[in-house]
């Protein structure tokens, strides 16, 4: 600055102040320019202080609040130790009790750059002699691919990856993934499903459940048990190779809840490698196939007239010769001929007095009753793979009449179980489900029935067991020493039906079931088997109904279910019992039977 | 020339940097054992998860049925031999019973017998064998 005369501003401010007004004390002012000077180093000296003091007292503050105060420290709360879930991502599916049934594994899976693969031959015929499965060729022409991430192979077994690792090959690398494993193999193969290489769920409740596992990798719980289902599955499975039958399905419902316990379907198939097994070994018999029950619906056709109030138990029906309708005849398999009660004709499953008695509520009447147990549309139970039942349209008479014993509808296994459990629970119809109801929880349902006729429909079913087709697999011995018969109260329904090939209804191709509750008096599960096309056998007489074939299969589950389940056995030959499940009027014509 | 504030000052510094930087480098430390440890957390993760589907796979029903036929004398349950408490008889005195059921504690009784008689023994392998699987246990 070499004018002093003049600050900043270009102002002669000092030359202002001498102009204006003189100094009033008489303080020793060096007018000179170095004076100047040194005021203004002076001035900027504290200017800049300032500056520094306010930037330090801010650091200082600063350090003040993250340390004592304890505030502002790093985002997210700093690092935390990796505790809770496990990175894996999709969710494991448990049965009721907590078993595995899926569950994720980390895996290595090996991929390459081509780009940097330096000797891809060498690269292939190294990988080739580590991965046996895979040939030298389709590793080579990879290698060779114009692209620079081709897979070479998913999921490696903790070995293969070792094994690679050592060979050190550049431009070859693995990646993290996760593999679906089903520690039960085929056990719930229908229910669980599989996922694809990508993880994706492409069947069952890995389906429809894709998006819950995927997001919250919780665990799924399932209503199945697996003790259950492995009962279940065996038996039918023994069935099916005693009477060379194609298949089989079975159902194991809590009556009061509407809980799927054991859901099979036979043949099935290994979710690891699903396409390893014929189509039909996925295909689901106990939700998806609807089939023509047969017999087993006349446990619907006789609630229906019962609750109708049209037929009472002591209600008599001709079913003395056949019914003809245009170019029909409707006979039954055991031709009694004669007028029979509504127990009788539940006993013996007689077709024309089924037929009679859906005559009396009607068209209408058994159209609507049907829509209420769910007959009409397809079970709401939680896997994607469910049957649409095929319903007679137009319903006409010769409907009504097919309907009342099992024909010309076809439901699947789901559908009659859940009904079934209605019909015998008190009336209240609980949608099947394959997820475990919290414990304590009202399970939702709708009153379909009085109470009334569910207690008179448990009695008829027990009359099948006691008496009628089912008698010979559900006999009671009782004990030599106390004369007691124990038993777990099984009450059931038979049913036998020709399975139609094209146009007409097969002689040789049946498909026998059976459908029940137990303990009868208080039902708390009901039980159904299916077994598709059994052929008699020479210890069945040559039969290959459900008395010989579906019905000794739920006497053999239900005896192994029974003490697992808790179930009490009850000693049937104790007056208590009879009187209870005592049928008004029955009495003198069983005492003729 | 160096003023005796300085001398302090200098040393202050000197001794706050050796703090920082020992701070740093423990900082540092304790980053690399965290890091360390949550890949430890995760690998052991997996390996639980490992476990568990073993044991699921070790504990399929098919696989036990076969195990207990081969090489217990163990059957389902059957229907007799499920009896409720009114059915057995009162042969003891009640003090009997209560007294054998809990037995005094700090005594130890190996595989107390259950006050329940046995129903009807007909193969008496079966009790027998259970009877060692306890003592084995």
């Amino acid at each position: 600055m070499t004018d002093a005369d003049f600050n900043l501003t270009g102002f002669d401010i000092a030359g202002i102040d001498r102009m204006q007004h003189a100094r009033p004390e008489g303080r020793v002012r060096l007018q000179s320019r170095a004076a100047h000077a040194l005021e203004q180093g002076r001035m900027r000296l504290l200017v800049t202080a300032a500056m520094f003091g306010l930037a330090f007292g801010t650091v200082g503050l600063r350090l003040v609040d993250v340390m004592v105060a304890g505030r502002g420290a790093e985002p997210g709360g700093g690092p935390v130790a990796a505790t809770g879930k496990p990175q894996a991502g999709r969710g494991d599916i448990v049965d009721r009790n907590g078993v595995l049934l899926a569950t994720s594994l980390a895996t290595a899976s090996l991929y390459a750059d081509p780009k940097l693969v330096i000797d891809a031959e060498e690269a292939a015929r190294k990988l080739a002699a580590v991965l046996p499965d895979l040939d030298y060729k389709t590793i080579l022409a990879s290698l060779r691919d114009d692209k620079r991430f081709v897979w070479i192979k998913r999921n490696l077994t903790p070995r293969q990856q070792f094994e690679i690792n050592r060979l050190g090959l550049p431009g070859v690398y693995f990646q993290k993934e996760e593999r679906r494993i089903y520690p039960q193999g085929n056990l719930a193969a229908h229910v669980v499903g599989f996922t694809g290489v990508d993880n994706n769920g492409l069947m069952g409740l890995e389906q429809s459940f894709d998006k819950h596992l995927k997001e919250t990798g919780e665990p799924l719980q399932l209503s199945i048990d697996v003790r259950l289902q492995h009962i279940l599955r065996k038996e039918i499975q023994a069935t099916i190779e005693e009477f060379r039958a194609i298949g089989g399905a079975g159902i194991i419902q809590d009556a009061k809840t509407g809980e799927v316990l054991a859901m099979v379907s036979l043949p099935d198939f290994d979710p690891h490698v699903p396409g390893d097994m014929p189509d039909d070994t996925r295909f689901n018999r106990a939700a998806l196939g609807v089939y023509e029950m047969g017999s087993t619906m006349k446990v619907l056709n006789t609630a229906m007239a019962l609750e109708s109030g049209h037929v009472r138990m002591q209600d008599s029906f001709d079913a003395t010769k056949p019914i003809r309708i245009g170019r029909f005849a409707i006979s039954d398999y055991h031709p009694e001929n004669r007028w029979m009660t509504v127990p009788e004709i539940f006993r013996e499953s007689s077709n024309i007095g089924s037929v009679r008695m859906a005559q009396q509520v009607g068209i209408q009447g058994q159209r609507d009753f049907m829509a209420k147990m769910g007959m009409l549309k397809p079970a709401s139970i939680e896997i994607p793979e469910i049957g649409w039942p095929m319903v007679p349209n137009p319903w006409k008479e010769i409907n009504l009449m097919t309907v009342s014993f099992g024909h010309g509808i076809s439901v699947s296994p789901v559908q009659l179980v859940s009904a079934v459990s209605a019909i015998v629970n008190g009336g209240v119809m609980h949608q099947a489900t394959l997820l475990k109801r919290p414990r304590g929880e009202e399970a939702p349902g709708t009153r379909v029935l009085n109470a009334q006729t569910s207690d008179q429909m448990r009695k008829l079913m027990r009359l099948v067991v006691t008496e009628g087709t089912a008698k010979q697999a559900f006999a009671e011995k009782a004990s030599a020493t106390t004369g007691e018969a124990l038993s777990y109260m099984v009450g059931g329904k038979t049913g036998t039906a020709e399975k139609t090939q094209g146009r007409v209804y097969s002689r040789n191709a049946r498909l026998s079931n059976f459908v029940g509750s137990f303990p009868i008096n208080d039902p708390r599960y009901t039980i159904f088997i299916m077994i598709d096309e059994p052929k008699g056998t020479k210890k069945s007489f040559g039969y290959a109904t459900a008395g010989w074939t579906a019905a000794p299969a739920a006497r053999r589950v239900i005896d192994q279910i029974g003490p697992l389940l808790g179930v009490k056995p009850v000693n049937v030959a104790s007056p208590d019992v009879q009187q209870a499940l005592a049928i008004d009027g029955m009495r003198g014509t069983l005492a003729s039977y | 020339m160096i003023g005796k504030s300085t001398i302090v000052w200098i040393c202050l510094a000197t001794m706050a940097s050796g703090i920082l930087y020992h701070t740093s480098y423990r900082v540092q430390e304790q980053a690399e054992r965290l890091s360390s440890i949550n890949r430890q957390i995760v690998a052991e993760q997996e390996a639980i998860q490992v476990l568990k589907a073993e044991w699921a796979y070790l504990n399929d029903p098919i696989r036990m049925e076969r195990l207990v036929a081969g090489h217990t004398v163990l059957q389902p349950v059957k229907l007799e031999q499920m009896v409720t408490l009114d059915a057995i008889p009162e042969k003891l005195p009640a003090d009997a019973l209560v007294a054998e059921a809990a037995p005094p504690a700090g005594k130890a009784t190996p595989a107390p017998k259950s006050p329940a008689p046995a129903p009807t023994p007909k193969t008496p392998e079966g009790p027998m064998l259970l009877a060692k699987y306890g003592a084995r246990r």
